[in-house]
């Protein structure tokens, strides 16, 4: 790690109508570093990354890129800073009107403007560091089961070697030894692009395997920060409870009456 | 007061879907006209638009053509006027039904289409995933949509206008015993390019409706299934009224009494 301030989000605020998700998010990652953010459903994580990364837009705060500012960019400014950004969604988000390949090649070819066929013999090869086969590259999403499908979606992410890369919740409806091949590949891909990463996750084995440092996000704000060696003494009520799964303590479920 | 309080609340509502679509409209037209044009969706879309459009199109037309020819003889016979029929037959078809008739069947069978497929990706997050790969969803999405149903809608018609003069031409030979000669010289003799120029231009203006509505409502779709289906009612309603209104001004425009 070479310490340098690679992500810096400073007073990030949040709203959606009278729903305050985010209530001034302060968080900063090196270059190289891995930060797993780690919360219960529903606290607000999605958010976070999505204001990062500028799929959506604060309503307050500061969002730093290497010492650019970048919460109000937009333009062809904006699309230079996408090129850094690799991003796995929860949910793979893989087109499926198009053949896996182009997919993990479609950020080569309609933003880096590569050949279809130099795009096409990278995006093969980005398949295989994931552990799937050239064939694999001619099914259409649909084909595939959810593990490859994540497989696929990290491919994708990492096809155009970002800078930064983003999981979200990349474990997340897998059983669990898929989700530890999936945690090793992550682990892995960031290592070789020595890229800076930030996931979002409620899977514990997944923050200890990933992370180099941990933030939890409760109520809108970080509540704890600190390295993963810490985490399990970290002398935090919310984080103890957190990552042991207990129901009792101060974090309080609430479960809505009808 | 309740009742002042429900007008507000209903008017505000109204401003602010008028404001949404305004400016989702600036955007789609913005993304429509300046470059990057992404020719393969746009040669995608029109083969979807258009080619799969004529056997629902070319029906529609040659049953309308037929009935037409039928009801005007059933009355114009009544006062010896069955030589007016081929004029009446193909003036309704160029002028009116046509474009009409052509632009309900496509919103009902591509809007309908463009907004479940639009709806699926927002709520799968692939419009996020088109984001991070930096490439503009308006561009991507809905400039190829606009562009081929605004070229193959009129193509559409021309089609529909010569199957739905054929359909009467059918039944006034066939059924009604008029001669083939003086049937088509009556068709002719009264057609002027205004008519058909008209008619053409009304369904470049259906296109363009139906293609934003279609885009519009799957784009704003929230939620899961039921959002999808919402938004897919909400495309072909909301474009089949538009086409009405349109077709109204259009026709004061080109064919204004007085």
């Amino acid at each position: 790690m070479s310490g340098k301030e690679k992500i810096k989000v400073s007073g990030l605020h949040k709203s959606f109508g009278s729903k305050h998700v985010l209530r001034g998010v302060d968080i900063s990652v090196n270059q190289g570093e891995s930060l797993v953010v780690i919360g219960g459903s529903g606290t607000g994580k999605s958010v976070l990354i999505k204001n990062i990364i500028g799929i959506m837009n604060p309503d307050k705060g500061s969002i730093k890129i290497d010492g650019e500012e970048t919460s109000r960019i937009s333009g062809g400014k904006r699309d230079s800073f996408m090129h850094k950004f690799g991003y796995l969604f929860q949910g793979g988000a893989l087109f499926d009107s198009i053949p896996i390949w182009e997919n993990v090649a479609f950020g080569l070819i309609q933003a880096h403007g590569m050949e279809r066929k130099k795009a096409r013999d990278i995006a093969i090869q980005k398949l295989n560091s994931v552990g799937l086969g050239a064939d694999v590259g001619e099914l259409f999403s649909s084909d595939l089961s959810g593990g490859m499908q994540k497989r696929v979606a990290l491919a994708r992410a990492i096809a155009a070697n970002p800078e930064i890369i983003f999981f979200d919740e990349p474990t997340t409806g897998l059983d669990p030894i898929m989700a530890d091949i999936i945690n090793d590949l992550i682990v892995q891909c960031s290592k070789e692009l020595n890229a800076t990463t930030i996931t979002i996750t409620h899977d514990m084995a997944s923050t200890r395997k990933i992370a180099d440092k941990v933030a939890m996000l409760y109520e809108g704000k970080i509540i704890w920060q600190g390295t993963k060696e810490k985490m399990d003494n970290s002398g935090n009520k919310f984080v103890e409870q957190f990552i042991h799964g207990s129901s009792k303590g101060p974090i309080e479920i609430k479960l809505q009456d009808h | 007061m309740n009742f002042l309080a429900v007008l507000g609340k209903v008017f505000l509502s109204f401003l602010e879907i008028t404001g949404k679509l305004a400016i989702f409209t600036a955007n789609s037209v913005w993304a429509t006209i300046f470059p990057r044009y992404y020719i393969r969706a746009i040669l995608r879309q029109m083969l979807e638009i258009g080619y799969y459009s004529l056997p629902v199109v070319g029906l529609t037309a040659i049953f309308t053509g037929a009935v037409l020819a039928l009801q005007s003889y059933t009355g114009f016979s009544r006062f010896n006027a069955e030589s007016s029929i081929a004029s009446v037959v193909v003036l309704s078809i160029t002028r009116e039904l046509g474009p009409v008739l052509a632009g309900l069947m496509v919103a009902g069978r591509v809007g309908a289409a463009m907004a479940a497929e639009i709806g699926t990706m927002r709520v799968t997050e692939q419009i996020d995933a088109l984001f991070t790969l930096s490439t503009n969803p308006f561009k991507y999405l809905i400039g190829p949509r606009l562009i081929a149903a605004i070229i193959t809608l009129p193509l559409l018609v021309v089609i529909a206008d010569i199957i739905g003069v054929y359909g009467g031409y059918l039944v006034s030979i066939h059924k009604l015993g008029f001669s083939p000669g003086t049937y088509l010289r009556n068709t002719f003799d009264f057609l002027e390019a205004k008519d058909v120029i008209s008619g053409l231009v009304k369904a470049s203006v259906f296109g363009f409706i139906i293609a934003l509505m279609g885009c519009y409502n799957g784009f704003n779709s929230r939620g899961g299934a039921q959002g999808v289906g919402q938004a897919t009612t909400n495309a072909v309603v909301s474009a089949s009224i538009l086409i009405l209104c349109f077709n109204y001004v259009i026709t004061e425009l080109f064919f204004a009494v007085g």
